[in-house]
């Protein structure tokens, strides 16, 4: 920031100004440092404090409770590597993470398309869109579990309405389908704040170009392809990397709704972090799942702002 | 600025001091707890788990009797129990927790602070109040961990059948006995178009209370009471397969359930059962005042699970959670007079009258106002309807199960019922995670 502020500052005009000068900038760091210092200082005791504290706690047996913690070296990671629902729940992860961005990516993007043009009625639809993203966690996941309720829900209910009786199901407690079930509540969930997003970014689409393409004969696909999607590349990083972020965080919709059951096949890193650490008195191996999983969410989140920048050059 | 271009005007440094003194002065006074609300004079700060109605209210009036007798005045905190094992944890081991914590029994739970030293171990205090005398021989097992009095158990919590006999009646079929003619029924019911059997197990904790009726029932009240406190015995023995079998095989192939029971969350088997869409409902005594509220008029009976091969027929029991004292609490004595005073015959009315709980005490309850459930339930939880050596026997999620063991059980019978594990795997699994709890 100091940096930023010199260069910003012009040549001084004449020599009487220079003690002044000397004295100015010499403030105006003291102060920018001063401005900064209560962001850094709330950075470091609920950001940096609590990550160093999970890299000791990873190395270390603790179970939560014990006034002294064992240091026992990269064992508790050594176990992670040979234990299979460490690598099941990995393996949901990545499905939810790739599953879970492309759809919410896609529905945001056609929602934003669809109330483009600024319909009548615009203001409500963008409430209506909006508003899953501002409910809690844990009304969404109770209402879904009521749609999906194989006792009262609607969705089976709305199955059978329909003549598609055949179709309606346990859908939280079948195995083969309860971690889709979740994902799409989550994604109905998340797809607000995206659809904002792109809401925003389509306002900048140059419209001249979307003539000049219309003009050349560029179908609608075309000038989407062409055209749209290009103009939209800082948003559609931003939501990517806000997507997949939210992905590998995801715990709080499945452990609402199946507390990732059946049979293991909803749970997730931060799931299988919370049981390890909360429910079963396991903290250092639960910090030591949680370390894995930043690391993946930085990792992945990196890759796709590099690759991006990449292509914009 | 002389460059002829004008900066926004910021706040100048001596602002910025005045704004980082007034929020030190904020934080500092918040710091020496300018701003709580609280009564005067001593205060003991209990924090307990009972978050719903009726047993909410009871307890305000049992904690006010205390503080009436001249007791401290109490500082109280309510928190479900998920939320209690893991914020009551660190609360006790930061030393400026609660005196008084009601925390779930059993090694995975009371066991881990008991063992990193943050309760009190009461054997004085029982001396002192007599309590040993006074608490039935189940419920101090309970709170007992490595030979020490921890905990002081305060509810008899008894695993449960409950049956509409109205419905059941209405639907031309007869209460089952035996478990060949409880299959019966759940075909017989299944055709009438009524759910037999109201349980789900998508939440962790039904299918311990569904395993728990009927290892007991197979096994005997005495010998799950060794294994699950003792370690004597094992989880994989042709009992125990067998009590997986019936349950978790058999009785979902004769459509004793719904078809998704893994969908099912506890509270909504039970709303299907207060609808009048069940006809039976596997819970505990926790449970009788919701369902006289939700099923008032109706006739309403409790039993253990039917008899399996002409077999004795064990309400599983046990005491969810017991009081401890903080071993940081500077108002040890004092907690130990509050804890006494819960059993005090005033107080043991008001649990039972209003709480529908009941205490591991022994008490004469005639004069008091039950209903016919509830005077069901007491004689279930006290003597199993007949002899308590045989008629009682112990809760499967209690004593040395560690949460590794928890968690076998529900992934487990989950997997059983989808028809991916076996009942001898899922017996042989359960014995490994014992092992490896132990």
């Amino acid at each position: 920031m100091a940096t930023t502020m010199t260069r910003a500052r012009p040549p001084l005009a004449g020599r009487s100004a220079a003690p002044a000068a000397r004295r100015r900038p010499g403030d105006r760091r003291v102060s920018g440092y001063l401005f900064v210092l209560p962001a850094l200082a709330v950075y470091a005791v609920f950001i940096l404090y609590p990550l160093v504290q999970s890299v000791y706690l990873s190395l270390t047996d603790w179970d939560g409770a014990r006034p002294h913690k064992r240091f026992i070296g990269l064992g508790n990671f050594d176990r992670l590597v040979h234990d299979s629902l460490f690598w099941r729940a990995l393996g949901h992860n990545l499905i939810w993470v790739v599953l879970g961005t492309a759809a919410a990516m896609a529905v945001s993007l056609l929602l934003a398309m669809l109330v483009w043009s600024r319909p009548r009625g615009f203001t409500l639809f963008r409430t209506v869109y909006f508003m899953p993203q501002i409910l809690p966690a844990i009304i969404v996941g109770i209402v879904w579990s009521w749609i999906y309720s194989p006792a009262f829900g609607i969705l089976d209910r709305g199955l059978s309405a329909v003549g598609l009786g055949s179709w309606s199901h346990g859908w939280l407690g079948d195995p083969d389908f309860a971690l889709y079930a979740v994902l799409v509540a989550s994604v109905w969930a998340t797809v607000g704040l995206a659809f904002v997003i792109f809401t925003a970014a389509l306002h900048n689409v140059d419209q001249d170009l979307l003539d000049a393409a219309r003009v050349d004969g560029a179908g609608a696909w075309q000038r989407f392809r062409h055209v749209v999607v290009p103009q939209l590349s800082s948003a559609v990083t931003l939501v990517t990397v806000l997507l997949l972020v939210h992905g590998f965080q995801a715990f709080d919709h499945v452990w609402i709704m199946t507390k990732g059951g059946p049979d293991n096949s909803t749970q997730l890193l931060a799931t299988y972090t919370y049981q390890k650490a909360f429910m079963e008195n396991e903290v250092g191996y639960g910090a030591a799942i949680s370390l894995v999983l930043t690391v993946l969410s930085l990792v992945v989140s990196l890759a796709v702002v590099r690759l991006r920048e990449r292509g914009e050059r | 600025m002389n460059n002829g271009r004008r900066t926004a005007p910021g706040p100048s440094r001596r602002d910025f001091l005045r704004l980082s003194g007034a929020a030190g002065a904020a934080l500092g006074l918040s710091a020496c707890g300018f701003g709580r609300t609280g009564g005067g004079g001593t205060a003991l700060k209990v924090w307990d788990q009972f978050t719903t109605s009726p047993q909410n209210e009871a307890v305000r009036k049992v904690y006010d009797l205390y503080r009436r007798s001249g007791g401290f005045t109490i500082d109280r905190t309510t928190q479900p129990g998920d939320q209690m094992a893991t914020v009551g944890k660190t609360a006790l081991a930061s030393g400026t927790g609660p005196d008084v914590i009601y925390y779930e029994v059993g090694k995975g739970n009371a066991g881990v602070l008991a063992e990193a030293g943050l309760l009190r171990p009461l054997d004085d205090l029982a001396a002192k109040y007599g309590w040993l005398k006074k608490i039935t021989p189940f419920a101090a097992r309970e709170a007992r961990l490595d030979g020490k009095l921890y905990g002081l158990p305060n509810e008899t919590e008894t695993t449960v059948l409950f049956y509409n006999k109205t419905l059941i009646d209405k639907a031309g079929l007869t209460v089952p006995k035996t478990f060949d003619e409880l299959l019966d029924f759940c075909a017989r019911a299944k055709a009438k178009k009524y759910v037999p059997i109201a349980y789900g197990q998508a939440d962790v904790y039904p299918c311990w209370w569904a395993f728990s009726l009927m290892a007991n029932n197979i096994v005997g009240g005495r010998a799950m009471g060794d294994l699950i406190f003792d370690g004597r015995g094992s989880w994989n023995t042709p009992q125990m397969r067998q009590a997986i079998q019936l349950f978790f095989v058999d009785l979902v192939k004769a459509g004793g359930f719904i078809d998704d029971l893994n969908s099912l969350h506890g509270p909504d088997a039970q709303s299907m059962f207060l609808a009048g869409k069940a006809l039976m409902n596997i819970n505990g005594t926790w449970a009788v005042g919701a369902v006289e509220k939700g099923l008032k008029g109706q006739e309403v009976g409790i039993m253990p699970m039917p008899s399996i091969d002409g077999g004795d027929r064990v309400y599983p029991a046990g005491t969810g959670s017991a009081y401890y004292i903080s071993a940081r609490s500077k108002h040890a004595d004092e907690a130990g007079r509050f804890l006494d005073s819960l059993y005090q015959p005033e107080a043991l009315r008001v649990w039972v009258e209003q709480g529908k709980i009941f205490p591991p005490v022994p008490f004469d309850p005639s004069g008091w106002t039950l209903s016919s459930l509830q005077k069901q339930a007491l004689t279930a939880a006290q003597n199993g309807g007949g002899d308590a050596t045989r008629d009682l026997g112990y809760s499967v999620n209690h004593g040395k199960a560690a949460p590794g063991f928890l968690n076998a059980m529900t992934s487990g019978f989950q997997a059983v019922v989808q028809g991916r594990k076996t009942p001898a795997r899922q017996a042989d699994d359960l014995q490994k995670a014992w092992e490896k709890g132990l």
